[in-house]
């Protein structure tokens, strides 16, 4: 059924009972051309892509858990594209201009909202650094600018940019094309239309075993039995790994426990997101009031999805030297995620040694953003056989041939990136 | 906040040390690219316990290897995958 | 004035009385009061307008599970503080609070028309809708939504109140003290370990305070009493009121937060205790019915609170909904010594279909009876479905819930990890049989401190007796969680809808999303959600339970180190006499820079220009105290660098120094310095600034991990020199005029060499001949102490000289002319030494650290950006800053790609022209190509020849001069 104001109506009238699940449920058949490992943003967002760009549509995704319950339900929503290599530029700029587009794609209200990103710079080196990557994404065609003191006190009111601040701010980056989107919501949207084309999308059935023949995958084992494909594509973030154990892969990433944070709700009093860079905190103002902040990762290797409650501390130190009236807010939950970090900081996609097995994990905090763009490339590849460009750095094989892709040039040390 | 326990100065906050990721053994210098991509790389077994190094930069300034529950956050101790140190 | 204060009776102090202001209104309490009951007390209503609806709401509750009654208060200098609950707040003289999220008042509040619209504002419409225009749920939809969404309003003005974080420790941490709290203090005080008693109200006493029932043979008060009396005596046993233990961590960190200190406003406490006794009690839960958000619907144990403990009548006419029959009677009793007049009780077999009253409860409706529909007049309504255990804490920790049919709730096991949870937080009912379960638990925990075998007492059976639910049905609306306006027809939905998972139905509806964290709506929610799918609730689960178990103020979190003091600022030993010689500061990392030093009246510009240009022709002087520096000794000390830098270093000889270049493991340039070697096993190796403890830590890890049969030492010497770089074709001759012990002469002190000594005047130095400006230099190293002492003397000896300081923007200039590597624009964590031009420093005849993974094919390929110089073609338009290399000149709407980006780019002072490095793919095979350096962030194109990396002195004679 379509969502609209029309429909809304006139569900209202009904007492609101004939609105159909949201995903259809489903018989598993023994067969599939392509099982998605991974209910998560990335893995609906390809099984949407395979029907609706490729007419794809013999396709099973499976979850261990409930549709989008991994990273996409625990990030910070914020979407931008200001990264300094191409490679990570391209893959994310691409996927802002579908998510421009993408609520009406999926016809399912993502509450996409373009309010502005601005990454602070806390001296004259650092600013250079964002002008570098402001000139990089120019040349590429994408919208940014700088901004400086008097721009941001614009943009931002109530930010406090006194030089006695610990790391004064001396200019940022700005990305008006960046902003937030509703995490849920985008879970829920690719599952819906996906599902509505004819695809299979199974919950709480785990993968416990690979089948593969002369270095082919040819199935799937769950405790629902076995299912037999052509291709298998896992897109599970941390759980990827055990998984390609299961198929005898090793890959080079580490877990690590990331956190973030809501305030209680409040009157708008934050327009726009905004980043802090002397020691990480990004924070924004969801559409119910919250203010949502999330800073860097717990630094050591963990998959218990809940961390140590000083990360919490410095985050919140950074927000109030940014937002000093916060102190008079109360922190109403903190949650954790697990972030797949691998050895550069940088995802690995595509495929494996193993034909016909192919991944898309290791993009630790960073992925929410890549969403559309990661679905449509993998759709690509998967029901072409080619691998599109915007996926080629991301292999993994760079690993062994040096094609490093580090943001940050932080190095082999997944816990600092 | 872990509660680290180093071998020299009892547990101490997890804010005196400083992390250093798995235990990875270095192979030797003149080992072969591939030797040493194994070794940096692709140490992650997916075991639930690790080995790992931290340097107690606010005590004994001492690295440490310790092994810890990547689910719990206990440490064990070395070698066990359940024995947890009290 | 307070229409129902009751005469008699409370633990109210009726000789404090306290004046404060409601929406505007002056209302009087008393001490002891909360701002609930002070509102009770007056008559107060309705309280609160919901999120949603505008639904007219009262005071559900008398604790943190409060739902309905957020206000604001204003703070004397007009600040305001959003979303407290009138039930978590003491009263205080002054106090003004006022409703949030209504207009023009809580009492006419325009925002009731959205009840028009309720059936379309059901859960999750808004993803069903606002998608067209494309463009406008951002510019309108969203606009207007966050604008009605929100609780309260905060201003930007800044906070006056003072926070604070403090730590404690602690053997037993006892959270809660209720009947079980109390027993477990007591039985632990003997022990002599140390206990610490957290209570977040402001009484201990937990439901002692307004419930009477027997302990011990001894009515609740009284034992109460006796306990506390008897803890007090004890050494070992701390108690804090008013302070919230609201997160369980690893390891036993608790995470507690404190208000109404003195002289503070509040306290974040880290706490780090052995074992854990939880005590935490139980939230009761209010039944679900149509029509049961109205003012005036009480839960029962709140009723008895509002009347025992504050001597407050919440209503004059009252119906009891309540199923347990002990509850039942002791409410009847309550209402009875309040004077309130029993209008009828819900029987067993009968249900609530409907309530009247717009702003208030005015009528109940009932159905089922065996006369059919009852209608009880009444404007209290005293309801209970059971209780919740407070189980938060052990569940934070990862303590699996256990649904327990006859409680209809969900129950934590008595151990988890180190928590122990007693009393009515794991099920257990009297408050007898909770004191004996604190006792026994705390034995338990204190017995494993101990290293002893627990006592195996059987613990009290939790409490099977619970009420079964019924299911009230009806037309209007019955609410699962009040503050978000969840209804039964939302959850319908959901699970219609697919969202069936607790998980999804949670964030499809937003139930127990609030600021009350679904205190009194998720034990409901499950039994609903339940009933709808027909699963068990055992299960159909619960969803994660996560920190605070209420909101705590973020000011507390951060405490006192706001501002400037959020982290230490390193100062080098240059700071005082920087200062008097009129410095310019900035902050880099962990450190306050000397950024350059004005003339009286000189813009920076000038300054840094002037500076540049007295130590290509003079001598300038400059601060390097912030390298990093390590002394390397043994027996294996060479062979030991030889393995940590990747050039060799075999050549080394006493006196002598080079610039080395350390890899990390993967071949990446980590980090470059110097290696001097003083003596036959004695070397001192230097970092840079921003590497200075990283290499540090990496030295010690190699040492200490990996080659530990080197036999090397290690110290760290940065914070024992203050070093001095004299920089300029005059530095010999001023370094000569400080009267060093030793030659000084060209050829007796060469570069790249050390001397040892004193300089006039009893000052110990160690002096290096190492350039990082390209001219004659001379970095002085003296013990930190004497740092001002050898400014002033380099300053006096100097002024014949023309001495002049300078600081980080002319050094970076100066090294940039020599083309001079620096962290973060050319050592930037991706490049190799090659990538800069050094490839010749990488050691074909030995192994180091990154060696192997160097010759990883692309590493070593040319496509890479290198790095190089850039002149403007035209020897003067500036280039621009930040720029990137491309074939053609910046044109509108045309795309290029990038070949490179700069690192720098500046106006020469020694050239008088502009000059920048840049990484350029395959930039060593381009020498003197045209470039375009292009900003489309200035709008600017720069026609640039491409060059070697160095612009002064190439050669390198001016160090030898």
């Amino acid at each position: 059924m379509k969502y609209s104001a029309a429909s809304l109506l006139k569900q209202a009238l009904g007492g609101q009972r004939k609105w159909p699940p949201f995903v259809a449920p489903t018989i598993l058949k023994p067969h599939y051309d392509i099982v998605i490992v991974g209910a998560g943003g990335h893995g609906l967002a390809t099984a949407h892509y395979l029907a609706a760009n490729h007419g794809v549509d013999d396709v099973l995704v499976l979850d261990s858990g409930w549709i989008g319950g991994g990273n996409t339900a625990r990030n910070t929503t914020i979407l931008r594209s200001d990264y300094l290599l191409p490679a990570s530029f391209a893959l994310k700029n691409f996927a802002l201009e579908l998510w421009a587009q993408l609520s009406q794609d999926l016809n399912f209200n993502l509450m996409y909202s373009p309010r502005g990103y601005i990454d602070l710079a806390h001296s004259d080196g650092e600013l250079e650094h964002f002008m570098l990557r402001a000139n990089a994404m120019r040349l590429a065609g994408a919208d940014v600018d700088m901004l400086n003191r008097r721009q941001i006190s614009e943009q931002v009111p109530g930010i406090d940019l006194g030089l006695d601040a610990r790391y004064p701010i001396s200019g940022a980056l700005y990305q008006p094309a960046g902003g937030v989107v509703r995490h849920d919501a985008v879970a829920w949207g690719f599952a819906r239309s996906a599902s509505s084309r004819g695809i299979h999308i199974q919950q709480n059935c785990a993968v416990d075993g690979f089948d593969i023949q002369s270095n082919r995958v040819v199935g799937v084992a769950t405790p629902q039995g076995q299912i037999s494909a052509d291709k298998v594509f896992i897109s599970a973030a941390s759980a990827t790994a055990p998984l390609a154990r299961l198929a005898g892969l090793r890959l080079p990433m580490e877990p690590i426990n990331v956190q973030a944070f809501v305030t209680e709700p409040i009157k708008p009093v934050l327009d726009s997101v905004v980043n802090y860079n002397a020691g990480l905190c990004y924070v924004s103002q969801s559409d119910k009031g919250e203010l949502v902040l999330g800073g860097a990762t717990d630094g050591y290797l963990s998959q218990a999805r809940r961390g140590s409650f000083a990360r919490i501390e410095d985050t919140l130190a950074r927000a109030l030297q940014i937002f000093p009236f916060l102190s008079q807010l109360r922190l109403m939950r903190h949650w954790s995620g697990t972030a797949d970090i691998p050895m550069d900081g940088n995802a690995i996609v595509g495929a494996t040694p193993v034909d016909g097995l192919f991944v898309n994990c290791g993009w630790g905090y960073a992925g929410f953003k890549a969403t559309p763009a990661v679905g449509w490339s993998m759709a690509q590849y998967l029901a072409s056989g080619e691998l599109p460009g915007l996926l080629q750095p991301f292999a993994l094989e760079r690993f062994a041939s040096g094609a490093l892709i580090d943001d940050a040039g932080i190095g082999p040390y997944p816990w600092r990136h | 906040m872990l509660l680290i326990p180093c071998p020299h100065c009892g547990e101490r906050d997890e804010s005196e040390f400083d992390y250093g990721g798995r235990a990875l053994a270095l192979p030797a210098l003149d080992a072969s690219g591939d030797e040493w991509h194994q070794a940096l790389h692709l140490g992650n077994d997916s075991e639930d316990c690790v080995d790992e190094y931290w340097y107690h930069a606010g005590g004994c300034e001492c690295w440490i290897r310790l092994r810890r529950s990547l689910s719990n956050h206990a440490f064990v101790e070395p070698g066990s995958s359940t024995g947890v140190i009290d | 004035m307070q229409s129902r204060r009751l005469e008699n009776g409370g633990l109210i102090d009726r000789d404090a009385r306290i004046y404060f202001t409601f929406n505007g209104r002056l209302l009087e309490g008393h001490g002891g009061d909360s701002l609930a009951s002070a509102l009770l007390a007056n008559g107060v209503n309705p309280v609160a307008r919901s999120i949603k609806y505008h639904r007219p709401r009262g005071i559900l509750s008398a604790g943190l599970e409060e739902p309905n009654a957020l206000v604001s208060l204003t703070l004397p200098n007009g600040v305001t503080v959003p979303n407290l609950k009138a039930t978590e707040l003491r009263l205080q003289n002054g106090m003004a609070a006022h409703s949030q999220n209504c207009w023009p008042s809580v009492k006419l509040d325009l925002g009731e028309l959205l009840q028009v619209g309720s059936g379309l504002l059901s859960a999750g419409f808004y993803y069903k809708t606002f998608m067209w225009p494309p463009k406008a749920w951002h510019r309108v939809y969203e606009k207007l939504i966050r604008r009605i969404a929100g609780q309260g309003r905060i201003g930007t003005r800044p906070d006056p109140r003072s926070y604070d974080r403090r730590n404690a420790w602690c053997d037993l941490l006892v959270v809660g003290a209720g009947p079980a709290g109390l027993g477990a203090a007591l039985a632990a005080a003997d022990s002599g370990k140390s206990v610490l008693l957290l209570e977040q109200d402001a009484l201990l006493g937990g439901s002692t305070l307004w419930d009477q029932q027997q302990i011990e043979g001894l009515p609740a008060a009284r034992w109460r009493q006796l306990v506390l009396r008897s803890l007090a005596t004890y050494q070992n046993v701390r108690i804090q009121c008013n302070t919230l233990a609201f997160g369980h961590y690893d390891h036993g960190r608790v995470m507690a937060l404190e208000s109404h200190a003195d002289g503070v406003d509040a306290i974040s406490w880290r706490i780090r205790c052995r074992r854990l006794l939880l005590a935490c009690g139980a939230s009761e839960r209010p039944l679900v019915f149509p029509g049961n958000d109205r003012p005036g619907i009480m839960l029962a144990a709140a009723v008895r609170q509002y009347i025992h403990r504050y001597a407050v009548a919440p209503g004059r006419r009252a119906m009891l909904a309540i199923g347990d029959t002990q509850e039942r009677e002791a409410t009847r009793l309550a209402l009875r010594k309040a004077g309130i007049e029993i209008a009828g009780e819900l029987s067993d077999s009968e249900i609530i279909s409907d309530t009247c009253g717009r702003r208030h409860l005015r009528r109940v409706i009932c159905a089922g009876h065996k006369d059919g529909r009852r209608v009880i007049d009444c404007d209290l309504l005293c309801v209970s479905a059971g209780w919740n255990p407070n189980a938060q804490l052990a569940a934070q920790m990862g303590a699996e819930l256990r649904f327990e049919r006859g409680v209809n709730a969900q129950i934590p096991p008595a151990r988890h990890g180190i928590a122990f949870s007693s009393g009515a937080c794991r099920g257990v009912g009297s408050m007898e049989a909770c004191s004996r379960d604190g006792e026994l638990q705390a034995r338990r925990a204190l017995a494993e401190l101990d290293g002893v075998v627990p006592d195996d007492t059987a613990l009290p059976a939790i409490d099977t007796v619970a009420p079964a639910p019924g299911y009230h049905d009806g037309r209007a609306a019955a609410f699962v969680d009040l503050q978000n306006d969840v209804t039964r027809a939302d959850l319908e939905l959901a699970v219609r809808e697919g969202y069936d998972h607790v998980e999804l139905a949670k964030r499809y509806t937003t139930l127990g999303m609030g600021t009350d964290q679904g205190k009194t709506s998720w034990s409901n929610a499950i039994l609903e959600i339940s009933r709808i799918t027909g699963n068990d609730a055992a299960d159909t689960g619960h969803t994660t339970f996560r920190p605070p178990y209420s909101p705590v103020s973020l000011g507390a979190l951060v405490g006192a180190e706001r501002g400037a003091r959020m982290t230490p600022m390193r100062r080098t030993p240059f700071q005082q006499v920087f200062e008097q010689a009129g410095c310019v500061f900035q902050t880099s990392g962990d450190w306050l820079y000397s950024r350059y030093f004005p003339l009286a009246g000189e813009s920076m510009q000038d300054a840094i220009q002037r500076e540049v240009l007295a130590v290509r022709n003079a001598v300038g002087c400059v601060d390097m105290s912030t390298l990093g520096k390590v002394e390397v000794r043994g027996r294996d000390a060479l062979e030991f660098l030889q393995r940590l830098y990747c050039n060799n270093l075999d050549k080394l000889q006493p006196g002598k120094l080079r610039y080395a270049l350390m890899l990390r493991e993967d071949g990446i340039l980590f980090d470059d310095g110097t290696v001097t070697q003083l003596g036959a096993k004695h070397y001192l190796v230097t970092m840079t600034t921003a590497n200075a403890t990283a290499v540090w830590r990496w030295m010690n890890k190699l040492l200490q991990l990996h080659w530990p049969g080197l036999d090397v030492q290690l110290t760290s010497v940065s914070d024992h020199w203050a070093s001095l770089a004299l920089a300029g074709p005059q530095a010999r001759p001023l370094l000569q005029a400080l009267e060093p012990d030793f030659d000084c002469a060209r050829e007796a002190f060469p570069f790249a060499s050390v001397r040892t000594g004193m300089l006039g005047q009893g000052i110990p130095c160690r002096v290096f001949s190492v350039s990082f400006s390209g001219e004659l230099s001379y970095e002085i190293n003296v013990p930190a102490g004497h740092a001002a002492t050898l400014f002033t003397r380099v300053m006096e000896a100097g002024a014949s000289y023309g001495i002049m300081p300078y600081g980080l923007e002319a050094l970076d200039l100066l090294r940039i002319e020599k083309g001079h590597l620096s962290i973060g624009t050319e050592i930037d964590g991706r490049t190799t030494p090659a990538d800069l031009g050094l490839a010749r420093m990488v050691s074909s005849r030995k192994h180091f650290i990154g060696s192997s993974l160097l010759q990883r094919p692309r590493l070593q390929d040319d496509a890479r950006l290198q790095l190089v110089g850039l002149r403007a073609r035209d020897g003067h338009s500036a280039i621009p800053v930040a720029a990137q290399l491309c074939a053609q000149a910046l044109q509108a709407g045309v795309e290029q790609p990038s070949l490179g980006r700069l690192t720098t780019a500046i106006d020469s002072p020694t050239l008088q022209q502009p000059i920048a490095l840049a990484l350029l793919q395959n930039g060593h095979q381009r020498l003197d190509e045209i470039l375009w350096a292009v900003s489309p962030l200035a709008q600017q194109s720069t026609e640039v020849v491409v060059t070697a990396p160095c612009f002064v002195d190439p050669d390198g004679s001016r160090v030898h001069a």
